[in-house]
């Protein structure tokens, strides 16, 4: 009897953590613009290419402002029970982490495994990025800041949230007064469209995008092969609608080895109660596929929570 | 004189119902939730976590038209919104017209005189910054700091507002 009753709290227990949905991670970047015009970005060589990035680590090491910023942004949302990844600490945990990396070895002299793709994951990153732009008004002795918050939602590229305006001008406050003033004023309204995003992601599911590509491995099949008189691609097009929210997907791109789509809705649960993110969604279709009469080995992958890649042919 | 009973049965029975309705509508304007005339804009961004605003009402003295725009700043930050005045707009806390209905109850208590919604109001600078008679009532304006973020998780403990890492 006892041991009954500790099964079912077990149970109980692994369905209520289950339960949660994946929180995203949100983290505030000063914007490209912002870094542009304050000197912060550095170039490289892309396969002779001349290309401009932000430099980050060198935006927050020179402007205190800046790091004012998004300290009081970060401190207004701990207040709501959403923190936020801090910018300057993941740059600081990924430095220490490849400088570990570059020296770690296993007892027998083997260094770790590192793909070229596993690299630029390692990049900073979060789910929805707070691009922060602000700009600094000056008429005679007045001042003013002109603030701009953008949450884009990284995988989907669309915009869940902003709040933008300028503040009322003054004589004697100082700048950073007028920032801290700029972000209280604004922060209410920002998490008034973050908190319609998420109702939005708990009514109609998590949106995500889902790539379909082809291993070049010279079996033959491809997106056009067909099984019972379907190709391939309307096998898949017909389990995208029976599997996702309402239907809800599109598809943006297709071809013999390509398919692409877009606005895809998951659900937030998979049957078992557990929280599905898109490589969990992915998984689904590689196993449907792996089954008779496809037969078909594939490799299910993504990119953070809201991009799933699916590679038919192999592993 | 059975008619005259009838009829005076008929007339105790429809004064009884106008009272009630009075009563009940007079309960409803305590509530603040059906009067939305008021006018409300914003004076300047408060320290964090309040709302500087100023915010009119309407009373037969002038300390009583105080206390209702009091209230009225506090129902502005649930149940209307500002969208004027110098800073930029403030959306109200609930935005399902819904949930004011069905928590009828609680608000009822929260707008009562001397209810739960004093907590998170207080009186900005020296008190009226406008007073004008208006037939038999005074119309006063003041300027007030609304404790928004409080105010925001008092309705969250209530159940009646989603925290922002709700089902997270």
């Amino acid at each position: 009897m006892k041991k009954i009753l500790t099964v079912i709290l077990l149970l109980a227990l692994s369905a209520a953590v289950y339960g949660q949905a994946k929180k995203p991670t949100i983290m505030v970047m000063p914007s490209d613009v912002w870094c542009q015009k304050n000197g912060f970005m550095t170039t490289y060589d892309n396969q002779g290419t001349q290309q401009s990035v932000p430099d980050y680590k060198k935006a927050l090491q020179n402007d205190p402002d800046l790091l004012l910023v998004i300290g009081k942004i970060n401190t207004l949302m701990t207040d709501r029970g959403f923190p936020l990844k801090n910018l300057e600490s993941v740059i600081k945990i990924n430095e220490n982490q490849s400088a570990q990396d570059n020296v770690r070895t296993s007892k027998e002299g083997s260094s770790l495994a590192e793909s070229p793709l596993d690299k630029l994951k390692k990049a900073a990153r979060a789910d929805i990025i707070i691009y922060l732009t602000y700009t600094i008004n000056q008429t005679g002795p007045k001042k003013s800041v002109t603030f701009n918050l953008q949450g884009i939602d990284a995988y989907t590229g669309k915009q869940v949230a902003g709040a933008q305006g300028t503040g009322e001008p003054s004589f004697s406050a100082e700048l950073p007064s007028l920032l801290e003033e700029a972000v209280v004023a604004h922060l209410d309204n920002f998490n008034v469209q973050l908190q319609k995003h998420f109702d939005d992601l708990f009514t109609n599911g998590r949106e995500i995008t889902v790539s379909v590509q082809m291993w070049n491995n010279g079996l033959g099949t491809d997106l056009e092969t067909e099984y019972g008189g379907k190709e391939l691609n309307e096998i898949i097009d017909a389990w995208m609608a029976a599997n996702t929210v309402k239907g809800r997907f599109s598809k943006s791109e297709s071809s013999e080895n390509y398919m692409f789509f877009e606005q895809v809705r998951i659900p937030l649960y998979n049957e078992s109660g557990k929280s599905q993110d898109s490589k969990d969604f992915v998984q689904l279709l590689r196993k449907f596929l792996k089954d008779p009469p496809y037969n078909l080995s594939c490799k299910a992958d993504m990119n953070g929570l809201g991009a799933g890649l699916l590679y038919i042919g192999e592993k | 004189m059975k008619t005259f009973k009838l009829l005076f049965l008929f007339c105790l029975m429809a004064l009884a119902c106008t009272m009630t309705r009075a009563q009940s509508k007079s309960k409803k304007q305590l509530a603040g939730y059906t009067i939305d005339n008021y006018e409300v804009e914003c004076s300047g961004v408060g320290k964090e976590g309040t709302k500087l605003w100023k915010v009119w009402g309407y009373g037969k003295k002038p300390d009583a038209a105080i206390l209702q725009a009091k209230r009225n700043a506090v129902h502005a930050a649930i149940f209307k919104g500002v969208y004027a005045g110098k800073c930029p707009k403030t959306e109200p806390l609930l935005t399902d017209p819904g949930l004011e209905e069905k928590n009828q109850d609680y608000f009822d208590d929260f707008f009562r005189d001397g209810g739960k919604y004093l907590d998170f109001v207080a009186l900005s600078g020296d008190g009226m910054e406008e007073r004008v008679k208006v037939g038999k009532q005074y119309k006063v304006a003041i300027v007030v700091s609304v404790m928004y973020s409080q105010l925001r998780k008092e309705l969250e403990n209530a159940g009646i507002v989603k925290a922002l890492n709700n089902g997270f």
